[in-house]
C-alpha cells in the first residue's frame, strides 16, 4: 500500500489556532506527546481531534483504540465533520474481545498478549507510515501487564514513531502508577498536555494546558475548551466582560465582535447588559457588556463571576474618566487579565496609548490598544490579545 | 423502613446473586422519581431495554421519566454483539467498554449535567468491572468517582455481588463509602436486608425480611 | 409647568400608597433615573429605580426573545409579597411593592389608574399653534 504524500510543512497542526501559533505551527516531526490526567477528563477528544486534523491536512493517521469497536470509533469521529476518513487506519483491539471477526486490516487477536499487541501496532506503523499515531489509551496496558514490560513497549513505540518521522500521541489516565514512574514517562515525552474536567454549578468545564514543552520550556495556563459539532475543539471562554465608563463605547464593542448580539438599553444608555457570542479563529467566547453608569453597579454582582478576562473600554478623548475606569476594574476583582481599549481614537484630542497607560499608572505588561469600535478597528486584535494573555502564551 | 438516604452520601449495597439487589434499587428509584428527584442509572449488567421491562413487571414505568428525571449510562450494550437502537427521544450515555474507566466516570458526570444536579446515581454492578480491570485501578476509580459524586453530583449507591470478591477487596470498597446495606438469604431462602452502618447516623442493624411484591418492594 | 409635574406625580403616588397592603411606590425613568417616589426610609429610592429599569428592560427583551408577545409587567414574587413594575408611558416605569395580603383586585385597579395618570402627566405638552 503506497504511503500518502509527505505532509506539507514541518509541523503537525492541532487545529486550535492559538495553540498552533504558540507551537510555531504545530508539533514538530517527529515528537512524542503525552495527554495526561489523573482524574476522568475529556482528553480523548484532543486525541481524536489530532487524528482528524492530520487527515484534513492530507496526512495518514493511525489510531490504536483499546476501548471502541472500529465501527463505533469511525461513527464517533464523524462528529468532527463529514470529510473522507479513508486515511484513518484503525488498529482493532476489540473485535477479538467480543469474539467477532475483524474487518480491519490490523487487528489484535490476543488482547492478553502484550507481544501480540506490540507486533500488531508496530507492523501497522511500519506498513502504513502514518504521520500521526494515537494510542488510546495506555492505562489499558498499564493495568494488565507488568509495568516494566509496558514501559519497554512505550519506549519502543516512541522509537518506531521517530524512525518514520511521525508524531506519536499517548493518552494516559493514571490509576496505579507512582510519581517516579510518571516522572519517567514525562521524561520520555517531548510534550505533556494535561487535562482537567470540573463540574461547577452543574456545568462541566474542560480545560487543558501544555505543562511541558521540548523547546523553550514555556508552558501555558489552563485553556478552557469545548467541542463544537462538525468543527472540533475550540478554545472557549465562558465570560469575557466588557466594561468601562459611561459612553466609552462598550455596547459598540460587543456589537462589533459578535455576529448577533443583544443590548438592553434605554434612552441611549445600557440599563442592564449587552450580550454577544464571539467566534473568531478557533476561539469562542461569551461577551457581556456592563452599563457604565454608577447606578447600575449592582449588575457586576450578577455578571462579574467566572470572568475569564476583561476588555476595559475608555473614551480616549475623555481623560477625566480614567479614574472611573480604574474603579470599574476593581468591581470585577483582582488578578483577572485585562486589555485596555482606547476607543474613539480617531477623534481629535484622543490620547495616545502611552499617555493613557501613564495616566492610569498601568503595569507595563497591560496592553493599551487604540480602537474605533464604530468602524470595527482594533477590536478583534484586542480580543485576540486578551485570549493570548488568558491562555498564557503572551 | 423506607427511609431516604441523604444527599452527598455514598452507599454500598452487597448481596449474593439473585437476592434482590436489582429490585431493591428499583424500589429506591421508584421513590426518588415519585419525589421528583433526578436519577442516573449506570448499568453494566443489564441492557436498558431489559431494565425497562423488569421495572414494568414491578409496575414501574420508566419511559415517561427518561430524559427528564432519569437517564441511563449504558456500559452494557456496546459489549453485547447486537446493538439495538435506543428508543428515539431518550438520552442515553453509551460507554464503549468495561475497561474504559475514564469513560464511565465522564459519562456519569455528563449524565448528571444533562439532568441537572443534584442527582441520585445507582451503579449496577461494580463487580463487573473486576472482570476487566485490575483491583488497583478500580479502587482508584472508585475513590475518585465516589468523591466526585458526593461533592458535586449528589448521592451514589453501588451494588456489588457478595461471594465473588476477595475479602480484602470487599473491605476496601466498604471503607470507601459512607454507608453499607447488606442483603442475604435466610435459612428458609427468604431475602433479608439490613443496614450495616451509616456514617453519621444511627442505624438499626437488625435483619429484616425483604419481600418483592409486584406492586412495591417492602420490608415486613 | 415642571414644578407642577413633580407635585402632580407625588399626589398620584400618595393616592396609590393609600391602598392597604402597599409598601412603597416609585416612578423611574426607563434608563434607571429616579423621577419620584413614596418609599419608607429604609429603602434607597435611587437603587430601586435603577434595578427596576434593569428588570423591566431585561423582561421586555426576554418577552420578545421568547416569542411571548407584548410585555405587560414584571413581577418579582417573594416571601413577603411582590414587586410589580409596568411601563407608564414611553419614558417611565411605575414600580409598586406590596404585601401578599393585599387585595389584588383593588391593587390592579389602583395601578392601572396611576399608570394612566402618570402617562398623561409626563406626556410632552402640545404647544398650541
Amino acid at each position: 500500500m503506497a504511503a500518502p504524500a509527505r505532509p506539507v510543512g514541518a509541523r503537525a497542526k492541532t487545529g486550535i489556532p492559538v495553540l498552533d501559533e504558540r507551537l510555531q505551527g504545530g508539533f514538530p516531526r517527529p515528537s512524542t506527546l503525552l495527554l495526561f490526567s489523573d482524574k476522568p477528563t475529556e482528553k480523548r477528544i484532543f486525541g481524536e481531534n489530532f487524528a482528524v486534523q492530520g487527515i484534513r491536512a492530507g496526512e495518514r493517521s493511525l489510531y490504536v483504540d483499546f476501548f471502541r469497536a472500529p465501527q463505533l470509533a469511525r461513527g464517533e469521529l464523524k462528529r468532527f465533520g463529514s470529510g473522507d476518513l479513508s486515511n484513518l487506519v484503525l488498529v482493532d483491539a476489540t473485535s477479538s474481545q467480543l469474539l467477532l471477526p475483524s474487518r480491519e486490516r490490523y487487528h489484535i487477536d490476543d488482547i492478553g498478549s502484550l507481544e501480540n499487541i506490540r507486533e500488531t501496532v508496530i507492523a501497522a506503523a511500519r506498513a502504513e507510515k502514518p504521520s500521526r499515531i494515537i494510542i488510546d489509551s495506555m492505562e489499558f496496558l498499564v493495568d494488565r501487564f507488568p509495568k516494566e514490560d509496558v514501559l519497554r513497549l512505550w519506549r519502543e513505540l516512541i522509537e518506531v514513531a521517530r524512525a518514520i518521522g511521525a508524531v506519536i500521541c499517548f493518552l494516559f489516565i493514571n490509576w496505579t502508577l507512582e510519581e517516579r514512574d510518571l516522572q519517567e514517562i514525562r521524561g520520555m515525552s517531548d510534550f505533556v498536555v494535561e487535562f482537567q474536567s470540573s463540574l461547577r454549578g452543574g456545568i462541566v468545564r474542560n480545560s487543558m494546558r501544555i505543562s511541558q514543552m521540548a523547546e523553550a520550556g514555556i508552558k501555558t495556563n489552563w485553556i478552557p475548551y469545548t467541542f463544537k459539532d462538525l468543527i472540533g475543539l475550540t478554545v472557549y471562554f465562558p465570560r469575557i466582560l466588557v466594561t468601562g465608563p459611561f459612553a466609552a463605547g462598550k455596547s459598540t464593542v460587543v456589537k462589533s465582535l459578535s455576529e448577533k448580539s443583544i443590548s438592553i438599553d434605554r434612552m441611549g444608555t445600557t440599563v442592564a447588559f449587552d450580550y454577544g457570542n464571539v467566534n473568531i479563529t478557533g476561539i469562542e467566547a461569551e461577551i457581556f457588556g456592563t452599563p457604565g453608569q454608577e447606578r447600575f453597579e449592582f449588575i457586576f454582582k450578577i455578571f462579574a463571576r467566572e470572568v475569564s478576562g476583561v476588555l476595559l473600554v475608555i473614551d480616549a478623548t475623555h481623560p477625566d474618566e480614567l479614574p472611573r475606569a480604574r474603579q470599574m476594574l476593581d468591581l470585577v476583582g483582582p488578578r483577572i487579565p485585562y486589555v485596555v481599549l482606547a476607543n474613539k481614537s480617531d477623534l481629535p484630542g484622543a490620547l495616545s496609548s502611552g499617555d493613557i497607560s501613564h495616566r492610569m499608572d498601568l503595569p507595563p505588561d497591560v496592553p493599551v490598544i487604540p480602537t474605533v469600535a464604530t468602524e470595527n478597528r482594533g477590536v478583534r486584535e484586542a480580543l485576540l490579545l486578551l485570549a493570548e494573555m488568558i491562555i498564557g502564551v503572551r | 423502613m423506607e427511609e431516604r438516604f441523604p444527599t452527598n452520601y455514598s452507599v454500598l449495597l452487597s448481596g449474593p446473586p439473585g437476592v434482590g439487589k436489582f429490585e431493591y434499587l428499583l424500589s429506591r428509584i421508584r421513590e426518588d422519581l415519585r419525589l421528583g428527584e433526578r436519577v442516573v442509572f449506570v448499568t453494566l449488567d443489564l441492557h436498558p431495554i431489559e431494565i425497562r421491562a423488569r421495572a414494568k413487571t414491578l409496575r414501574l414505568d420508566l419511559e415517561p421519566y427518561e430524559g427528564k428525571g432519569l437517564v441511563f449510562v449504558d456500559c452494557y450494550s456496546a459489549t453485547s454483539s447486537e446493538r439495538p437502537e435506543p428508543p428515539p427521544g431518550k438520552k442515553t450515555f453509551l460507554v464503549s467498554s468495561f475497561s474504559n474507566l475514564e469513560g464511565i466516570g465522564m459519562a456519569m458526570g455528563k449524565a448528571a449535567q444533562e439532568l441537572g444536579t443534584p442527582v441520585r446515581i445507582y451503579f449496577y454492578t461494580i463487580s463487573t468491572l473486576f472482570l476487566h480491570n485490575s483491583t488497583q485501578a478500580i479502587a482508584k476509580f472508585f475513590q475518585i468517582v465516589t468523591s466526585r459524586a458526593k461533592t458535586n453530583l449528589g448521592f451514589i449507591l453501588y451494588a456489588v455481588q457478595e461471594g465473588v470478591h476477595e475479602p480484602l477487596t470487599m473491605n476496601l470498597l466498604r471503607s470507601l463509602v459512607d454507608g453499607v446495606v447488606e442483603m442475604r438469604f435466610s435459612e428458609t431462602m427468604q431475602s433479608e436486608l439490613r443496614i450495616h452502618h451509616m456514617r453519621g447516623y444511627r442505624a438499626d442493624a437488625t435483619w429484616h425480611p425483604f419481600m418483592q411484591l409486584p406492586e412495591k418492594v417492602v420490608a415486613l | 409647568m415642571l414644578a407642577d409635574v413633580g407635585a402632580r406625580l407625588q399626589s398620584v403616588l400618595a393616592e396609590l400608597r393609600r391602598l392597604p397592603g402597599i409598601l412603597g411606590v416609585t416612578i423611574a425613568r426607563r434608563d434607571g433615573i429616579l423621577i419620584a417616589h413614596s418609599l419608607p426610609k429604609t429603602m434607597d429610592p435611587k437603587k430601586i429605580a435603577a434595578m427596576a429599569a434593569a428588570i423591566v428592560g431585561t423582561s421586555e427583551m426576554a418577552a420578545v426573545e421568547m416569542g411571548l408577545g407584548s410585555f405587560n409587567q414584571s413581577i418579582v414574587d417573594t416571601h413577603i409579597g411582590m414587586m410589580m413594575a409596568t411601563g407608564a408611558g414611553e419614558e417611565a416605569i411605575l414600580v409598586t411593592m406590596l404585601r401578599n395580603e393585599a387585595n389584588m383586585g383593588l391593587i390592579h385597579i389602583g395601578v392601572d389608574r396611576a399608570v394612566e395618570s402618570i402617562t398623561a402627566i409626563l406626556r410632552p405638552e402640545e404647544v398650541p399653534a
